[in-house]
């Protein structure tokens, strides 16, 4: 199956290991994934917040793009990038006034809206790939199975749950899923959707780093040996504030490596250390990686 | 413990027509159903963290029309983007783009030629409002961004080179993690197309909403 990557500016170069594991299990999987070129930044939601209509354009641009390299399906990992695209393109469908207001700030593109699927990577493994085709390549003795693992959605790759339509806002279960497919556990885990708000991480630092602690030191209590995340910006919480975070809320001495969930995956298939880029993860899943002793 | 006096509000010097102001802005329509039952406020997670952020408060200050506390307080900043209190509203309210909404007028408001009605944006808001438009910037020069030179620049700006660099002190141990993981993108990103493409978008959009200001 085609299906058309937006990666998004992070996923280059601060994410690189998130990109490189997707492109893997892609392959894997059997999906074409093929990037759409010239694309640009979506603007996340700081674009949004001076020029809204600015940060439309900019993202139906991406749309209009993907419709020109004749792609039915758009996917992103990035959440911030996915719910850009997905919101645009209801509204565009939604009301016809704003699709023209839009696509005339476009000066050589035209976006019929509909015309391409947006939707984030997870929901492309659930309903296009499904997961009986998951479980036919994972391994039973990876170093994973028998492990315990939470997942931890965040905001955007389920919320706001009337514009991503993906899960349950609430409970969101899939990746959950995906870790039991590997052979792990998931223990209850409250702090599931809320948010660590890292995309102020340069804004306001100590409010991230509590609102991330908290996420941690319970992963922790849980009994979790390993955190899933499908965001980046979760993960450069997560994972790359760990120390300071767990510091700042008072959690004790410990680290939990945090693993993207292409990289869970990829783990269970078997893929190699070296290709799934986990040398890149800040705090090292090293000590993930040997069989757990029956 | 210390008794302070309780700092009440007048009601006579409410700005009744601040609702509308903030419903007529993109984000803002829906702000008029709110029926008071904190919900979002229960579920926000940095009012859980105890900072003054607290949802169902500000949509009534804004409801009854507090204007200027509203404008200038810290708390519209703090909030995270984290759709919460958009998801478990009973009301659909979105919360989060009131928020959003609200900052737009904070900004617009701080550049109002009388002085008199000018609005002073509290620190919080300073770095929020740089941080974003640093972010614009960095689109708007390549066509995506740049996280070296948008990061730069927001630290920079207003500081000066030395205090610059002292308050990315702070991020010391992220960015040296960055670079020991070869996270940091050295060169700027090049596509051309993109980036003429985006200006354009750019432009055209900031002269549609001049239109609709004037
Ligand atoms: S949850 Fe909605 S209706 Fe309830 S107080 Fe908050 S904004 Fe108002």
């Amino acid at each position: 199956m085609k299906v058309g990557y937006y990666p998004g500016c992070s996923l280059h170069k601060v994410a690189k290991e998130y990109n490189k594991s997707t492109y893997r299990i892609a392959e894997r999987l059997g999906l074409e994934m093929e990037e759409i070129k010239d694309w640009n930044c979506c603007g996340a939601l700081e674009v949004q917040a001076g020029n809204p209509l600015a940060a439309k354009g900019i993202v139906a641009r991406n749309l209009a793009l993907a419709e020109e390299q004749n792609f039915d399906l758009l996917t992103a990992v990035c959440p911030a990038c996915a719910y850009q695209l997905i919101n645009v393109n209801r509204m565009m469908i939604e009301e016809k006034q704003k699709a023209a207001e839009i696509n005339s700030l476009m000066d050589n593109k035209n976006y019929t809206p509909g015309s391409v699927k947006p939707m984030h990577f997870l929901q492309v493994l659930r309903d296009k790939v499904g997961l009986e085709k998951i479980k036919e390549l994972i391994l039973p003795d990876n170093p994973l199975a028998g492990r315990k693992g939470v997942s931890y959605y965040g905001c955007f790759c389920v919320r706001p749950g009337d514009i991503i339509q993906f899960e349950d806002p609430d409970n969101p279960t899939f990746m959950d899923d995906l870790i039991n497919v590997v052979g792990a556990e998931t223990p209850h885990f409250p702090m599931k959707t809320k948010c660590c708000g890292a995309t102020q991480l340069l804004v306001a630092k100590p409010t991230v780093e509590t609102l991330t602690g908290n996420i941690i030191v319970n992963a922790k209590e849980v009994g979790a040996e390993f955190i899933v995340v499908a965001c980046q910006m979760c993960a450069l919480a997560l994972d790359g504030q760990q120390k300071q975070a767990i510091k700042r809320v008072g959690g004790g001495d410990f680290s939990i490596p945090v693993l993207y969930f292409s990289q869970l995956l990829g783990i269970g298939m078997g893929l190699s250390y070296k290709s799934l880029g986990l040398g890149s993860n800040y705090v090292s899943p090293k000590k993930l990686m040997k069989p757990v002793k029956a | 413990m210390i008794f302070m006096a309780i700092q009440t509000f007048n009601l006579n010097t409410a700005d009744l027509n601040f609702k509308n102001e903030v419903v007529a802005e993109e984000g803002g329509e829906h702000l008029k159903k709110c029926f008071q039952c904190s919900s979002c406020t229960l579920t926000c997670p940095v009012s859980d963290a105890g900072l003054d952020l607290n949802p169902r408060n500000i949509i009534r200050q804004v409801l009854v029309g507090m204007r200027k506390e509203v404008l200038e307080s810290k708390a519209i900043w703090q909030g995270v983007g984290g759709y919460e209190c958009t998801d478990r509203c009973p009301q659909n309210v979105r919360f989060t783009e009131i928020v959003e909404a609200l900052r737009r007028i904070a900004v617009r408001e701080s550049k109002n030629k009388d002085k008199n009605k000018r609005i002073r944006l509290s620190k919080e808001g300073k770095l929020k409002h740089s941080f974003d438009k640093r972010f614009s910037e960095s689109v708007w020069l390549w066509g995506r961004t740049w996280e070296p030179e948008m990061i730069g620049r927001y630290l920079m700006y207003g500081r000066g080179l030395p205090f610059g660099a002292l308050a990315g002190f702070r991020y010391v141990s992220m960015m040296l993690g960055m670079f020991l993981k070869f996270k940091i993108e050295f060169f700027p990103p090049w596509n051309s197309k993109a980036r003429r493409e985006v200006r354009a978008i750019y432009k055209k959009a900031k002269k549609k909403e001049q239109e609709i200001n004037a």
